[in-house]
């Protein structure tokens, strides 16, 4: 899907001096992790995964979410210590207690998550730790000229004197990256690095990889993205709960075949049964006209029926989310309105929003959707407390029933009500973060990302809860960057494409087609009319 | 990591039960130490003290630490909300001020409610200011409170005001079963706040703001709303803290708030509430208080430079900050 160039063949050296030819030639840099394992309060992570890396190549983890591809590239890069189980490097045994000493190592890690200093300067930011100092100053002209160099040799085009929280994301890694190189890595840990990239960015960031393997970096690239994979790896890795299922040159697998790796079966089979039946004449429950938040999403028209699901797809900001929130009353709008069974619906907060019935599943559990130092019981009971309240007094009999009620049907594993959400699983924590919406039953439940971040079994189970919603009545909005998961599940299929709605497809559109949508390729659509 | 297959999710939970019980031990130590250090010192100020237990002289104790109660309690709401109230001594010396300027110029009924009102009205600015305005709750309440005091100390031009009402004295003089006023209104702000607290909605609302704001707002709770009463039952507190020690001293003082301040900061976090908020209980804040009631006391009783007091109870609200912040830790990682 996404070109990679040819690397500039005259491409300057930089790693400690020496020339790419050499580090790739004789292999004397590379990693070795033998038989590691690792498990975190009692569930297994990682066992006895063995994998080796050598510098001037990408290496790619794949698998689904839980399978291990995090934690394993956090023990390799020091963040996370194995519970058993031996790292090498260039033959020599290594321990990495922590990121500071497998850099020391020359690994480093560019997360998901930035780990930049926003407010200080580009510059600032690569040389942080690692400052050109003489007499206890900073050389700042010699930091210069360095970052210039290294500017040059990457391709990267940074501004050193930007702040690093006015960069794009994509910068930000390049600026991680740039510390990375500073510091004499030659082997750099990338997690999901392309998840909150744009197209046009992502593909950037693809050539930039490349071409610093040409020069003689080598990368563990984690991704879900099996094409990018296909597209950048040397060789592929596929983990499944946590072991490891096989490695082999990307050259020659095909994503069919890493999915079925993957999950241990065919991708098809993950969803139920996709009920065949027309909404046509299904009553209209939410109308959304011409929705418009100026500068994030524009004219967004669409109607939700009951009894369907309607998915949302769409690339990382293409104001999938702000749509949702905004109908949810938790972010304003400038234009448009809101319909809910025929009646209009102008929500100003998601209190007003709940009340007429529309619930919302945002998409992070812990940073909106769970009180994560609250019980489960609580977490089930807080949209719901009028109908735990009798004469201004909370009923505890009424919320437990009702959060065992709750538990039960969408199957949280847990010891008991009172315990804490933050213990569970994440899949646990996303089915209470869905069933706090059920104790009374809303018209439109709104799912963002409902299953990031959720193992495998528990996937399943919000899928068949989502459907099982779906046939009761609801009208389901569920919006989701996982292509399968919206095919496998949606009755019609709503695309986004920068803040507006490129298509409405039919539930068996085919990937290409929600695809082109997605990145904006309209003249790819083949009937406008679908 | 996530549990998948049922068959080893039956294994792993024996283990995953361990893990929070030993992380919640921590915190139980540390709820158990600091119960049983007030216990210790009521046991060993009754032995080393014969003045001590007498029920006058615990009576007086109670009386005499009502005030810190009131703003205390009001103040455990603000915290457990996840803000916490830094202009609660100016409030209560304005709402003192206010009291004595207006029954001097009405009657004494009306002064006091008019101090009690003074208090809840400045929670309600501070509230305001918090969720309207959406400044920084530091800033906020520092800001009023520097206002506040030199507001007191213009309309008092920085002297002592009196006043000679004689019915203004209702809580140095009147007692109910033996028992101070100021006693009895105590424990109807307890109960009161044990009730909002524990059994009604807003109780779960607060808690909830403190863990997670977000996440409450999207949960439907109106979260501005209450985060604003939780600062207007705060203020309401300095606001009858106020009116009770000036009734007492039939006058009041702009700088009366310093110390008071300090008592009700360090008897929130000694008792156990938790600094970030989402976490407390209105045991924690009485045991706080308890505890520094009894080590004033035991001070006095025992004849002990009363400087000392201050680093014996700043020592310990540095030791239980940190327990706090461990308890935290342990449980992030």
């Amino acid at each position: 899907m996404i070109g990679l160039s040819q690397p500039a063949p005259t491409a300057r050296p930089y790693l400690n001096g020496e020339s790419p030819a050499e580090v790739v030639a004789d292999g004397s840099r590379h990693l070795e992790v033998q038989h590691v394992s690792k498990s975190y309060a009692g569930a297994q992570a990682l066992r006895d995964v063995s994998l080796k890396v050598a510098a001037g190549a990408v290496h790619a983890l794949v698998g689904e979410n839980g399978a291990g591809k995090s934690t394993l590239g956090k023990i390799i890069a020091g963040a996370v210590q194995p519970d058993q189980g031996a790292m090498l490097v260039n033959g020599r045994p290594v321990s990495f207690r922590n990121p500071r000493e497998a850099l020391a190592g020359g690994v480093a890690l560019v997360r998901q998550e930035i780990t930049l200093v926003p407010s200080l300067s580009v510059l600032d930011n690569v040389f942080l730790g690692t400052e050109h100092v003489s007499g206890g100053i900073v050389r700042l002209r010699s930091q210069r000229s360095r970052f210039w160099t290294l500017a040059e040799e990457t391709g990267f085009e940074l501004d050193p004197t930007a702040k690093v929280s006015m960069l794009r994301v994509g910068d930000q890694q390049k600026v991680e990256i740039l510390r990375a190189i500073v510091r004499d890595a030659w082997l750099i840990v990338m997690d999901e690095p392309t998840a909150a990239l744009d197209d046009n960015e992502s593909a950037r960031l693809i050539e930039f990889v490349g071409h610093l393997r040409a020069n003689g970096m080598g990368f563990i690239y984690i991704s879900h993205d099996l094409e990018e994979v296909l597209t950048l790896a040397d060789d592929v890795t596929v983990l499944k709960d946590g072991a490891h299922v096989s490695t082999s040159p990307a050259a020659g697998e095909a994503v069919d075949g890493l999915v079925t790796k993957m999950l241990g079966r065919p991708l098809r089979s993950m969803f139920p049964q996709k009920r065949q039946r027309s909404f046509d004449n299904a009553r209209v429950i939410l109308k959304v006209e011409g929705l418009t938040r100026a500068g994030v999403f524009e004219d967004v028209s669409f109607a939700l029926r009951a009894g369907e699901i309607v998915g949302m797809a769409g690339l990382v900001g293409s104001g999938r989310t702000e749509v949702a929130r905004a109908i949810f009353g938790a972010d304003p709008c400038d234009a448009g309105s809101v319909e809910l069974n025929g009646t209009p619906c102008r929500v100003r907060s998601p209190h007003q929003a709940i009340r007429r019935g529309i619930a919302l599943v945002p998409e992070s559990r812990k940073d909106q959707g769970l009180i994560m130092v609250g019980s489960v019981a609580d977490n089930l009971a807080l949209p719901s407390m009028r109908e735990m309240t009798a004469w201004g007094i909370v009923q505890r009999r009424r919320q437990r029933e009702a959060a065992n009620r709750i538990a039960e049907a969408v199957d949280v594993r847990m010891e008991s009500a009172d315990m804490p959400v933050s213990l569970l699983s994440g899949g646990n924590q996303q089915k209470v973060a869905i069933g706090k919406w059920l104790v009374r039953t809303p018209l439109v439940l709104i799912a963002d990302e409902p299953t990031r971040g959720v193992d495998v079994g528990a996937r399943l189970t919000i899928y068949e809860l989502i459907q099982r919603l779906a046939e009761e009545g609801l009208a389901v909005l569920m919006i989701s960057s996982e292509l399968e998961e919206v095919m496998g599940l949606a009755d019609r299929i709503l695309v986004m494409h920068q803040g507006r709605l490129a298509a409405e497809l039919p539930g068996h559109a085919d990937e290409s087609h929600i695809l082109s949508a997605a990145f904006g390729r309209q003249h790819l659509l083949p009937d406008a009319d679908l | 990591m996530e549990v998948s297959a049922p068959d080893t999710s039956r294994q792993e939970q024996p283990s995953e039960a361990t893990k929070p019980t030993r992380r919640v031990s921590l915190g139980r130590a540390a709820d158990f130490a600091i119960v049983l250090t007030v216990a210790g010192l009521f046991i060993a100020l009754s032995v080393t003290s014969g003045a001590f237990l007498t029920s006058a002289n615990l009576l007086n104790l109670l009386n005499q630490w009502a005030p810190i109660t009131f703003m205390a309690l009001g103040g455990t709401l603000v915290l457990i909300a996840g803000g916490f109230d830094l202009s609660i001594g100016s409030i209560y010396a304005m709402s003192g001020v206010i009291a004595v300027v207006v029954t001097n110029h009405t009657t004494a009924p009306i002064g006091m409610i008019a101090g009690a009102l003074t208090g809840a009205a400045l929670g309600l600015g501070n509230g305001l200011l918090v969720s309207v305005l959406r400044m920084n709750v530091f800033v906020a309440t520092i800001g009023m409170s520097i206002v506040l005091s030199g507001l007191a100390l213009v309309i008092t031009s920085g002297a002592v005001i009196v006043t000679s009402n004689l019915n203004f004295e209702l809580f140095g003089t009147t007692t109910f079963l033996g028992v101070q006023l100021a006693i009895w209104v105590m424990i109807v702000a307890i109960a009161v706040c044990a009730l909002v607290l524990n059994q009604m909605p807003v109780g779960r609302y607060i808690r909830a703001i403190g863990g997670n704001i977000e996440a409450a707002r999207l949960s439907g709770v109106r979260t501005e709303l209450v985060r604003t009463l939780t600062f207007v039952a705060s203020g309401l507190g300095g606001g009858i803290a106020g009116v009770v020690v000036a009734s007492d001293a039939v006058s009041a003082n702009a700088n009366a708030f310093s110390g008071a301040q300090y008592s009700v900061w360090t008897a929130l976090l000694i008792g156990g509430n938790s600094m970030y908020g989402g976490e407390g209980a209105i045991w924690r804040t009485l045991i706080g208080v308890a505890m520094l009631a009894l080590i004033g006391n035991g001070f006095d009783l025992l004849n002990v430079n009363p400087l000392y007091q201050e680093i014996v109870t700043g020592g310990i609200l540095l030791l239980a900050v940190a327990v706090d912040m461990r308890i935290r830790h342990r449980r992030s990682s």
